[in-house]
């Protein structure tokens, strides 16, 4: 089994904090989808767990050893994201054919078949792609690299719905033909939402949630009824949001509801990831806020 | 450590690099000048000989080795992004440089003594033949010599070069067009401060500074030169150069650009 540590890792760009002691595992054949908002340090992050970028303390480890200065261990990881790293004037036959020769293979049939359905030319020099096709390039090579870690920061940006879509269809065979973890880091947190299994939260560079997809969504409960019977039943519960329509109101709680009895007029019942994240993100910074005012 | 691979790959990159720089100078020095006098109706003037009689083969290897040497976040970038750590690329690069020098040195040493000397006559092609050649009695050590003097030239000028690139590497592009800016302003100034103190204060001691010099140079006075205080004092500056370049090279990361 091979685990990614992220170990107390901190990050400052002069005087802005982007990320305070962040501390991850990532197991072995899962799909984890990496949220959080603008600025919320999850580029910043995966560049530094790929050894592009220096920690300002912390370490990375794969299998209990440093990945910094380690070839052995980076070459276990694959970072596409929205910074070119590829030189404008190169072939995308000559950029595949060194990647496969420092990566020490590459899935030509896997990728023949996606540069086919993708419509991609790969006798054009990158320089000349549009930023789509910059994505699907960058895509194939993420998906057809012998790597353990496949790590996509916005790995759709760009991209068409039809696209879109035939990415991660794609993301989904070549996992199932080929399990290995995959870190997924996008906004668009409904489209991902099916195909991840655990879910990392991150804001002004803090995690604040971490678990799995389906025992988060078994917390969230949305409490829909009048407003006086929601606000009886939700005295005490983990209310992170609500929303209110004349006289009904609709709490969303996150955590265990407790044996209290469910009145006749509520109606429960779970919310989506999204909806959980703006209210987490929104809630988190609120009271992130508010500590900073009383700390002044 | 994947040093082979990415040795590989620099090589390649840079063998064609070069191959290319030469193809530009044969057009630039030997086929466009022969094309105008073509078509100006002079080419009884037009003398190969002539054309192969400057030094333009011999620097332009020079050139182009502390040229390439300056450009590194190109290929770090590359190979960060297929997992390549920053002690392997140093260390491939020193290879590829040091290979490079080898392959450039060796056409340029057989160039002068097969090309220059026997068909334009020149006797003093490079700076060891100029001002050392004469130290040694025997040919073949002279030659062996001169092999290792314009080597270790070529070694200090990548590893500077290397120490500029990399240097600048480390700062954004604003950054370093300021350091491009002052440095040549600062370098200016402090030159006509000294050689103003120099002329008009016929006090200030320069004799060390001269004195030196000659030591590195290798200067005796009978006005013969010894070789090996400037083969000693370029090893050495190597090896500071080196270390100062590993340092740089794992300082390297990726720019917000």
């Amino acid at each position: 089994m091979t685990v990614l540590e992220v170990s107390h890792i901190s990050k400052a760009f002069g005087s802005k904090r982007v990320l305070s002691d962040i501390n991850l595992t990532f197991e072995d054949n899962k799909i984890y989808g990496l949220l959080g908002r603008n600025g919320a340090g999850k580029s910043t992050l995966l560049s530094i767990m790929t050894n592009r970028n220096f920690a300002d303390s912390g370490q990375i480890k794969i299998d209990s050893e440093d990945v910094s200065d380690n070839d052995s261990k980076l070459g276990l990881m694959y970072l596409m994201s929205e910074v070119n790293l590829y030189a404008n004037g190169w072939k995308l036959t000559q950029i595949i054919k060194d990647s496969e020769s420092l990566y020490g293979g590459f899935d030509h049939e896997l990728a023949n078949r996606l540069i086919k359905e993708f419509g991609l030319d790969v006798n054009q020099k990158f320089g000349k792609l549009s930023t789509g096709y910059n994505s699907i390039f960058k895509l194939i090579l993420a998906l057809c690299l012998p790597v353990k870690f496949v790590l996509l920061d916005e790995p759709v940006l760009g991209l068409d719905a039809n696209h879109r879509e035939l990415f991660y269809s794609e993301l989904i065979q070549s996992y199932a033909d080929n399990p290995r973890t995959f870190i997924v880091s996008t906004h668009l947190i409904e489209e991902v939402a099916n195909i991840i299994s655990d879910v990392i939260v991150l804001d002004q560079g803090r995690v604040i949630l971490n678990q799995p997809v389906e025992d988060v969504l078994a917390k969230t409960h949305s409490v829909v009824g009048p407003q006086k019977d929601v606000d009886q039943y939700t005295k005490g519960l983990n209310v992170i949001g609500h929303d209110t329509m004349g006289n009904i109101r609709a709490d969303y709680v996150y955590g265990d509801l407790d044996d209290r009895v469910l009145p006749d007029t509520i109606q429960l019942s779970n919310f989506d990831l999204q909806k959980l994240f703006i209210f987490l993100t929104n809630q988190y910074e609120g009271s992130a806020q508010h500590e900073d005012q009383q700390g002044h | 450590m994947k040093t082979n691979k990415v040795t590989k790959f620099l090589f390649r990159k840079q063998i064609i690099g070069l191959a290319e720089m030469y193809v530009f100078l044969f057009v630039a020095f030997l086929v466009l000048p022969f094309i105008f006098s073509l078509i100006s109706g002079s080419l009884s003037d037009y003398s190969l000989a002539e054309q192969m009689r400057g030094t333009w083969v011999t620097a332009a290897f020079g050139v182009y080795m502390f040229a390439i040497s300056t450009l590194s976040y190109e290929n770090f970038k590359f190979l960060i992004q297929n997992g390549i750590s920053r002690q392997t690329f140093f260390n491939s690069q020193i290879v590829v440089n040091g290979l490079l020098i080898l392959i450039g040195n060796t056409f340029n040493v057989a160039y002068q003594y097969l090309v220059l000397m026997p068909l334009v006559h020149a006797r003093n092609t490079n700076i060891f033949m100029s001002s050392y050649a004469g130290y040694f009695h025997n040919s073949i050590v002279a030659f062996l010599f001169n092999f290792i003097f314009s080597g270790l030239l070529l070694v200090v000028g990548a590893l500077a070069g290397m120490v500029i690139g990399n240097f600048l590497t480390l700062f954004s592009k604003f950054i370093q067009r300021i350091i491009l800016i002052v440095t040549p302003i600062v370098g200016y100034i402090t030159l006509m401060y000294a050689a103003s103190r120099v002329i008009l204060h016929h006090d200030f001691e320069m004799t060390w500074v001269a004195n030196f010099a000659k030591f590195v140079l290798g200067y005796r006075s009978t006005g013969s030169y010894d070789p090996f205080p400037m083969i000693v004092a370029m090893v050495v500056v190597s090896a500071i150069m080196l270390l100062i370049v590993r340092y740089l090279f794992s300082k390297k990361q990726l720019k917000r650009e």
